[in-house]
């Protein structure tokens, strides 16, 4: 006998509507060379399971700013490439996560703000493979960005992951390290104070003379 | 040359839970049926509708995809009848919102040609117009180019009915094109 | 071959050939939906959290012996008797699964201030911001999806310009900055 005893209602499930694809895309708005040329990196690019939406968005960002058409078509190329490394890096760090299309992007901008690709390699391997790092690795660029040594930065990214702060207050920690910056903070200070949980110190990197104990008695750093 | 898991091992890890991984199946066949879609309901905005029902669909009754080494012909077939289910539903289009949502300007001659652009028009109306067994033998065999064992395969149809119904269809486009044609 | 099944067939290979130069006429390039996956996978969340579906999936799954049927029915109606009192249905709207994001723009002398980036799909005419008080702070609310976001303000129709107030700016590979918008969302770390 089925299980099925009941007939519940399951409610209305609102569809998502799609825009109509066939309008402002790239083949309308490009001429047919670069449109060509274009295509065939992303055809190149969807075969890798590289994400081709960021790679149409780039072609079009180039239209929308007057770029040259050849100047295109090299943005374009030079994105696949660092997103299909990218892609690579993360794979290898963790075979067995399922690796989002956000998550690729999001870790080709943070080295496009300075973390090397060893920090979000680090980071995808410690993580869960399950959990999605598109706020992580987006929170280690900014904080890199503003002057935090990229290693402290993933190793604290990392603590926070592990103490299960939300992802709404993990991507509210470069701006509440602002606070800090603008009054004349280093940035390891004002990142302390922008900290939303208490962290045990952050590991030095290998070689590196232990930090002397901060005076306040936090020792986050 | 792309990595990654087999679609049988794929419907597996979301059958165990892992749901996320059902993207990846999306990612793979997503646009693979869009533009049958597109021909079989005169739209492609509502294809992309369609497409996205039929693989909402197909996650729901994942746990029947029997054959997991050909989860693309079952998908097919769960797109063909949602095709089908999205066109008894809708009210017929008008020819002028037909164009709208279809005519996509040809990427090899941007000039577009008045007459070139009237007979793919009076084509597509055509196509649209005939019986959908009909239309679905038409698109994919000339859109899609599959051959007839292919067709008969993801029709679950043999292949002397195929080609009897392609030769119906075939006389139905040609006499309804022709009919308007002066 | 007899001359009327000649033909015959020559009339249907006529008929062939002209069939195909008709379907030629159709456009055959393929259909991208590049935003298929984010709409499928938002309406599989939604009814993979929603308590109503997981219990459809769980009464609709495979088998049960009739007598455990039985017992599960019995004890699911004693269940709920007992608990009458304490229990409240509790109804949340729907997700859309976007967020509302509210972007703003300081630009006293402008005339026209618009925002562009990749979820207006790079548009050049953007989308308009107002300002309701009258003076020079420039708004808009957006519905976003979760996610990485670039963006840039559009001053007058011809000024592209940055975004001071994003938390961070990075090179758009034409030699110039794009703001960076992060939208977190239930389901990203």
């Amino acid at each position: 006998m089925p299980r099925l005893l009941l007939v519940g209602a399951i409610g209305c499930l609102a569809t998502v509507p799609l825009t109509a694809q066939g309008r402002g895309t790239i083949e309308q708005r490009l001429d047919p060379q670069t449109f060509a040329a274009v295509r065939a990196i992303i055809d190149s690019a969807r075969r890798d399971s590289v994400p081709s939406q960021a790679l149409e968005d780039k072609a079009l960002e180039g239209v929308a700013k007057n770029v040259a058409p050849a100047r295109i078509v090299a943005a374009v190329r030079q994105l696949a490439g660092e997103l299909r490394d990218t892609r690579a890096l993360l794979r290898a760090a963790a075979p067995n996560a399922f690796l989002a299309d956000g998550e690729i992007i999001a870790a080709a901008d943070a080295q496009h703000r300075g973390v090397p690709p060893v920090e979000l390699s680090s980071l995808r391997a410690h993580v869960s493979s399950k959990s999605s790092l598109v706020v992580a690795f987006t929170v280690l660029g900014d904080l890199t960005q503003r002057g935090v040594p990229a290693g402290q930065a993933r190793d604290v990214v990392e603590q926070l992951i592990e103490a299960g702060v939300s992802a709404q207050q993990l991507a509210d920690v470069p701006a509440r390290m602002d606070v800090g910056l603008r009054v004349g903070a280093p940035p390891l200070d004002a990142l302390r104070s922008a900290l939303p949980v208490p962290l045990r110190p952050v590991r030095p990197p290998p070689g590196a003379t232990p930090p002397k104990p901060n005076p306040s008695g936090h020792g986050y750093f | 040359m792309s990595d990654g898991p087999t679609d049988a091992e794929v419907i597996e890890q979301v059958l165990d839970g892992d749901t996320d991984q059902f993207a990846v199946l999306v990612d793979r066949y997503g646009d693979e049926f869009a533009r049958y879609a597109k021909y079989m309901i005169g739209s492609e905005d509502e294809a992309a509708d369609v497409m996205q029902e039929s693989l909402v669909r197909a996650f729901r009754s994942l746990r029947r995809c029997q054959d997991r080494t050909n989860f693309k012909g079952w998908l097919f077939r769960i797109v063909s009848n949602q095709c089908k289910t999205h066109i008894t539903r809708r009210r017929r289009r008008s020819l002028e919102s037909l164009d709208a949502a279809t005519e996509i300007p040809a990427v090899e001659n941007p000039v577009a040609d008045a007459e070139a652009a009237d007979l793919r028009r009076r084509v597509r109306q055509a196509l649209q117009d005939l019986p959908q067994e009909q239309r679905e033998a038409l698109v994919l065999k000339y859109i899609e180019g599959l051959s007839l064992p292919e067709m008969a395969e993801a029709l679950s149809v043999s292949v002397p009915a195929l080609k009897m119904r392609l030769l119906r269809a075939r006389r139905e486009l040609l006499a309804k094109v022709q009919g308007v044609l002066v | 071959m007899r001359p009327e099944d000649h033909e015959e067939r020559e009339a249907r290979d006529q008929e062939t050939e002209q069939v195909e130069r008709l379907m030629g006429t159709l456009d055959r390039s393929p259909v991208r939906l590049p935003a298929l996956r984010q709409a499928v996978m938002a309406r599989i969340r939604r009814e993979q959290s929603s308590p109503w579906i997981r219990a459809w999936r769980w009464l609709a799954a495979p088998q049960l012996s009739p007598l455990a049927a039985s017992i599960a029915l019995a004890a699911g109606v004693a269940l709920l008797l007992w608990l009458r009192p304490f229990t409240r249905v509790v109804t949340t709207p729907p997700e859309s699964g976007t967020v509302p994001i509210r972007l703003v723009f300081l630009a006293p002398q402008a005339a026209t201030v618009a925002v562009t980036g990749d979820f207006a799909r790079w548009d050049p005419h953007g989308i308009p911001l107002t300002r309701p008080q009258g003076d020079g702070a420039w708004s808009v609310e957006l519905q976003l999806p979760p996610g990485l976001h670039h963006y840039v303000f559009i001053v007058d129709g011809t000024e592209w310009r940055p975004d001071p107030n994003a938390a961070s700016q990075v090179d758009d590979g034409f030699g110039q900055k794009n703001s960076v918008l992060l939208v977190p969302g239930p389901r990203i770390t």
